[in-house]
């Protein structure tokens, strides 16, 4: 993939940048994104406090008692000329698979899901687990991936009034994104089912740029993989 | 912390409206969704250390509104910095901002605020607790941080350790020349220096201007995450909803009701409103105090100006993170 986005780099804050490139919910503007994310992490300038991805923006923090915002700027700019130039390809992403179980006990909002698609439940959870989704960005928890993109006769709007409380591991759909909730919290997405062995801490091992797959199972397995316990998660990190 | 050496500090007996640990936040961990948390009155806090020669990040207590009753465990010695309270040992009324000394037994008290809304209780040699993602700054939301790594607030009959400190370090008495503690007023309006930013250019001119030539209120609406704003102006954004970006310390976000939200230590890492501004950290320091009925007004200053004020207190704190 060509890095030939055009991208401005602003203010965002006292001691942070933004890298804001072309304002689309879009997969290759955000593998931009990512690769531009990898290639500071890699050059760990002295200075770099922290650096986090969205969509279509990344912010950097600096440390501003060892430098200035014209020069994190200028070496910004020089990141992406370079990037440019060396025509990166996005590294192959970890690779994430759940098992999930879209029975009606988890699937809390299926019958608005069926009712808004006119799809199956059936239907649903085939669509559902036939793609594989990327991983735009993490936020508004710790560990909660917004992943897309979930097929157009899939797609449903929010709930009108969010829940209270929806289980950890819940597996969501809202619009174009997919999502595992990490832990039990309100929430206004369309719970289609649950992450067997799901862990508070499961979330956290997802990163901006990686890929999710999920494997329907029935509730028996479900219930297996729960009682062992342990990890269903596949983790094909080639970097670590 | 490599230190492993601690000593019992105190016990809750009573926590408050909100009692919480923090040092000086969770850093580098922006991109898992985990937010920094720390002190919201950074100012006080490293006041708070400074007085006990701890390290600048020590972990101390974070009081919100008072209420907050503890028991010594050992002799040591404490300072309490922030808003203005009554504060007692045994019942005896002590100062704030002046290292104290305790014994095992002592019982000590912090009453509600007569202006300002957060107290930092510290001790020689900081808080100890395990820390969760390099920090033991609690954040509710996160679920991360405090006394079990839980994020839960301290409760009655916690008992917090403290890391081993050298015995001539603290100086009983010690306390800031008279004009440099900060005063919290309730009646002056607050003059609130921020940095245009974000998609403050894609604001209209009347919104732009909304911004700074009104007076604007603090209201009961707050926490940790950040402050809301009221004004008889709104700040008007007519443009298209915009796609969720990183959302920065500071940041002055614009929600469709057009009442600005400042966002403090403990806010999302991703926001979806357009963001107009972000405050200066002395601007955060005074809305760390700034009880619901304060009046505000921003005004804008240059980066360079925000960064050399920060750089100065840094300097002055030894804080090199």
């Amino acid at each position: 993939m060509a890095f030939n986005l055009q991208a401005s780099i602003e203010i965002a804050g006292v001691d942070a940048v933004m890298i804001v490139f072309d304002a689309k919910v879009d997969k290759q503007i955000n593998q931009q994104v990512h690769l531009l994310r990898e290639a500071i992490i890699q050059a760990q300038p002295v200075w770099l406090s922290d650096v986090v991805a969205a969509y279509h923006t990344l912010m950097v923090v600096y440390d501003i008692q060892r430098t200035t915002f014209e020069h994190v700027q200028h070496w910004l700019k020089a990141q992406l000329i370079e990037l440019q130039q060396r025509q990166v390809t996005p590294k192959v992403a970890g690779i994430h698979e759940y098992f999930v179980c879209y029975e009606p006990e988890f699937a809390l909002d299926i019958e608005r899901v069926c009712h808004c698609t006119g799809l199956s439940a059936e239907e649903v959870s085939q669509r559902h687990s036939a793609e594989t989704y990327h991983v735009y960005t993490i936020g508004f928890a710790p560990g909660f991936a917004y992943l897309g993109d979930v097929p157009n006769a899939l797609q449903v709007a929010r709930l009108d009034t969010p829940r209270t409380k929806v289980p950890a591991g819940s597996v969501a759909i809202a619009n174009q994104q997919t999502a595992i909730y990490p832990r039990t919290s309100p929430g206004g997405w369309n719970i289609i089912g649950r992450v067997a062995g799901w862990t508070d801490r499961s979330g956290l091992k997802l990163q901006a740029g990686d890929q999710v797959r999920f494997t329907s199972v029935s509730k028996q397995r479900f219930l297996e993989i729960e009682a062992n316990s342990q990890s269903n998660h596949i983790e094909e990190r080639h970097d670590d | 912390m490599t230190n492993t050496k601690s000593y019992p500090a105190l016990r809750i007996e009573q926590p408050g409206l909100l009692t919480t640990l923090q040092d000086w936040g969770r850093f580098g961990h922006l991109s898992q969704g985990i937010t920094r948390g720390g002190p919201i009155d950074e100012r006080a806090f490293l006041w708070a250390n400074k007085l006990l020669g701890n390290a600048a990040s020590a972990a101390q207590l974070e009081i919100t509104l008072g209420g907050l009753s503890v028991t010594a465990l050992s002799t040591s010695y404490w300072v309490v910095c922030g808003a203005p309270v009554k504060l007692t040992k045994n019942q005896q009324p002590i100062a704030t901002w002046e290292v104290f000394r305790v014994n095992a037994g002592d019982q000590v008290r912090i009453d509600a605020p007569e202006r300002g809304l957060r107290s930092y209780l510290a001790v020689a040699g900081g808080f100890f607790a395990t820390p969760t993602f390099g920090s033991v700054a609690t954040v509710m939301r996160d679920g991360l941080g405090g006394l079990r790594g839980n994020g839960k607030p301290l409760q009655s009959g916690d008992e917090l350790d403290a890391g081993y400190y050298e015995l001539t370090q603290p100086v009983p008495y010690r306390r800031p020349q008279h004009d440099l503690i900060p005063r919290i007023s309730s009646t002056t309006e607050l003059r609130i220096p921020i940095i245009p930013m974000a998609q403050y250019a894609q604001f209209e001119l009347q919104a732009q201007q909304s911004l700074v030539k009104q007076s604007l209120q603090v209201t009961a609406k707050q926490d940790r995450m950040g402050v809301r704003l009221q004004g008889n102006q709104p700040i008007a954004w007519t443009r298209p909803q915009i796609i969720s970006e990183p959302l920065p310390l500071g940041a002055i976000q614009i929600p469709p009701d057009g009442q600005p939200i400042v966002m403090l230590n403990d806010c999302q890492t991703l926001g979806g409103y357009p963001k107009i501004g972000v405050v200066s950290w002395s601007g955060r320091m005074a809305l760390a105090q700034a009880t619901a009925g304060t009046a505000l007004r921003f005004e804008i200053t240059s980066l360079e100006q925000a960064q050399a004020e920060i750089k100065q207190a840094y300097r002055f704190f030894n804080l090199n993170l």
